[in-house]
């Protein structure tokens, strides 16, 4: 028995057995199941008689699924949007509130994030009202400005619904990018200002030469963190439009989420997890390759 | 003497020990009976009848008690998926007869087989029980009778002077003079679809009146694109658009929404099943309105179709957990809630639900218009529907159906787009 507990790799191996089986149990057992069942035609209608159909799922979505390329689109085009429009924004408002300072910033700090504090359902069905064509605000407003002309209904119509649901996103995300950015202007020491000061810099150069440079780890962290929720996207969607009119709003999280627990498709539904938990892994790979260099792994 | 006092003492405890035992085994036991359901409201319609049969049940039955666990229809059927995933199905349920409800609670061997000579005398409509029988076994006992009907506010036509539609061209008129007038014609909840897959079906009766067309094109014993009548049927809907007819914003409107237009008189009609015959008696709905609230039965083509061709199901009923512990005593719960003289009786006398037995007996003469006008279709109607073609196959069809339809209502698609999307979803999600 001494000698038994005296044996290091008996010690290491009992104290890391349960740790282990319940880390088997609770992840790879499911991913497990989840790979095999993503390789049958599993459905509601057919538990315990499901047939292996091998990659045939995976070939669907590659080729023969247009909302999965849709709803991967969709992804890209709102990370883009964080990147081009929000980002931008939020740089812009955190450098102006970090000029006015006062009592006036700490009111303005608190009021830009709001937003990202309020529950993601609150403040969709709050914009799924306000759009509304029944008796939403913002038609009301349209009307009563004589632009009555574009009452419409903005998330049921194609060609404007994911516009509507771009602005809502973005709006949501404001306030958690706008702190990141203004917690690293924040962060800037002043000795470089003065230092630049004395060097002759002045105005926009100031934050050219050093705002914008010092802020970019924190441009990346947030590039990144903006690709990553574009595609995890989900609470949004199913609450306001779920992914209709059409696909017009599909996202990937959403979809999933519909082939599984609406159509009850759980052979397919469960491949699509695993290209988009696939996809997810890869996205994080390469902004973590691209950020390397300069920030560390995110 | 202490040993004396000792077996006196000891003899009263056995004494007292005995007696408890022998009280606690003549009195029955008390069970509790898990209820699922997805009336939540329990102040008026369906959930206020629920609650009215159970609370006789249990004074009738003192030694059963039913814990409800009620949830609103869409988180309902999720919910009870995730207990037929687990295994954990309450004992008693509300279910639906689509094939695809109850094909995955019949192969998991959660639905107990029901004695058919239960019902017999029950005074069910012809093929009510029917719509239980899988493989010739009864799963269920039938509780809704639905018929797709377009109820109207009386005060409103009047008002206008508009006469209520009784053909399709009337639809189309009525709905021209109504937004003429700024009143919005005819609520619906389209965001939901599958009240525009009811719909398109009722068109497609009207134009031909043949029950089994869509069926047999569901089937793949024909195609919708090789059938004239579906693509004038995809036209008929258009021209409804394009007329107007449905609400604004119809297609992100979800059922609250719509039904609020209506007992608002926001809108002058409203085209849903006869499951709102509640609205005659629903408090919450003002005085004014609730008593203007009448149904009529869905217009015809001139010279086509028959209007008492009905769109036509049965909307749900209970089913037994075959698993559960006190499955007696449940099916002697589903027996009792599901007796005509509890249940019709009640949903009738309150003015709440179609049943699909006969109500004619409980007639008092109190009953709302709209109750009458209901109970006139169903009796009037000459052929049946059954389940709905969306609702019929598997659950991916129906969701895939239910959303072109929106994507139609929206102009995403011409009418023979709409045919060929719908022969492709056929082939897709139809095995």
């Amino acid at each position: 028995m001494k000698k038994l507990i005296n044996n290091k790799y008996f010690v290491i191996t009992s104290l890391l057995l349960p740790g282990i089986v319940l880390y088997g149990f609770a992840i790879f057992l499911p991913i497990a199941i989840s790979l095999f069942s993503s390789l049958t035609n599993m459905t509601s209608m057919n538990y315990g008689t499901a047939k292996t159909v091998g990659f045939l799922n995976y070939w669907n979505i590659f080729f023969n699924d247009k909302t999965f390329w849709v709803s991967t689109m969709h992804a890209v085009i709102l990370g883009l949007c964080y990147a081009l429009i929000q980002h931008p924004i939020a740089i812009l408002s955190a450098l102006l509130l970090d000029k006015i300072g006062g009592k006036r910033e700490k009111v303005l700090r608190t009021i830009y994030f709001l937003p990202a504090v309020i529950s993601v359902v609150v403040t969709t069905m709050m914009w799924k009202n306000i759009v509304n064509q029944q008796f939403g605000l913002f038609n009301k407003i349209l009307s009563s400005i004589g632009l009555g002309a574009f009452q419409h209904d903005w998330l049921g119509d194609p060609n404007t619904a994911f516009p509507t649901i771009l602005f809502i996103i973005l709006w949501q995300g404001f306030g958690m990018g706008f702190l990141l950015y203004y917690s690293g202007i924040k962060g800037i020491p002043a000795e470089l200002y003065e230092a630049a000061k004395i060097d002759g810099a002045s105005g926009l150069k100031l934050y050219t030469k050093i705002t914008i440079p010092l802020l970019s780890p924190i441009i990346r962290v947030a590039v990144t963190l903006g690709m990553v929720n574009a595609l995890k996207q989900m609470e949004v969607i199913y609450i306001s439009t779920s992914g209709g009119p059409g696909d017009r709003t599909e996202f990937l999280a959403n979809y999933l989420y519909r082939i599984a627990f609406q159509n009850m498709q759980f052979g397919y539904a469960n491949a699509l997890s695993i290209t988009f938990v696939v996809l997810c892994l890869l996205t994080a790979f390469i902004f973590n390759k691209l950020l390397q260099k300069d920030i560390g792994e995110i | 003497m202490k040993k004396k006092s000792l077996i006196k003492i000891s003899v009263l405890v056995l004494v007292v020990f005995v007696f408890s035992l022998v009280v606690c085994l003549a009195k029955d036991e008390v069970i509790t009976l898990k209820f699922f359901s997805s009336n939540p409201d329990k102040t008026q319609g369906l959930g206020l009848l629920e609650e009215i049969c159970i609370q006789q049940f249990e004074k009738a039955n003192p030694n059963i008690k039913i814990e409800q666990e009620l949830l609103q229809d869409d988180p309902y059927r999720k919910k009870f998926q995730v207990y037929l995933a687990s295994g954990e199905l309450p004992d008693v349920y509300k279910s639906w007869c689509n094939i695809d409800f109850m094909t995955p609670v019949i192969n998991g061997g959660f639905a107990a087989e029901l004695n058919p000579k239960d019902y017999v005398d029950r005074g069910f409509a012809a093929g009510a029980l029917d719509a239980y029988t899988f493989n010739g076994k009864l799963y269920g006992v039938p509780m809704y009778a639905d018929t797709w009907v377009l109820y109207y506010n009386q005060a409103i036509f009047k008002k206008n002077n508009i006469k209520i539609p009784q053909t399709y061209g009337d639809l189309l008129s009525a709905a021209k003079t109504f937004r003429a007038k700024g009143i919005q014609p005819c609520a619906i909840n389209g965001k939901d679809g599958w009240p525009l897959m009811f719909t398109f079906q009722q068109l497609q009766l009207r134009e031909n009146g043949d029950q089994k067309l869509i069926y047999k094109a569901c089937e793949k014993k024909t195609a919708f694109m090789k059938e004239p009548i579906m693509l004038q049927t995809a036209k008929d809907f258009k021209a409804l658009y394009d007329a107007k007819f449905f609400q604004d914003g119809f297609t992100s409107a979800d059922y609250g929404m719509a039904r609020s237009m209506f007992v608002q008189g926001k809108t002058a009609m409203y085209l849903m099943g006869s499951w709102e015959m509640g609205m005659g008696t629903d408090s919450n709905i003002p005085a004014d309105i609730r008593k203007n609230i009448r149904a009529t039965k869905f217009p015809v083509f001139k010279g086509k179709g028959n209007i008492d061709d009905l769109i036509f199901r049965i909307g749900g009923g209970y089913s037994v957990n075959a698993k559960s512990k006190y499955k007696d005593a449940a099916v002697k719960f589903v027996n009792f809630v599901t007796s005509p003289d509890i249940y019709a009786k009640t949903a009738w006398q309150k003015g709440i639900v179609q049943t699909p037995m006969n109500s004619s007996k409980y007639v008092t003469g109190k009953e709302t218009p709209v109750q009458m006008d209901l109970a006139k279709i169903l009796k009037d109607g000459k052929t049946a529907s059954g389940i709905l073609w969306g609702d019929r196959y598997t659950p991916a069809f129906f969701q895939d159906i239910t959303r072109l339809m929106t994507d139609y209502a929206v102009g995403m698609h011409e009418p023979k787009e709409l045919m060929q999307e719908i022969d492709r979803l056929v082939q897709k999600d139809i095995q």
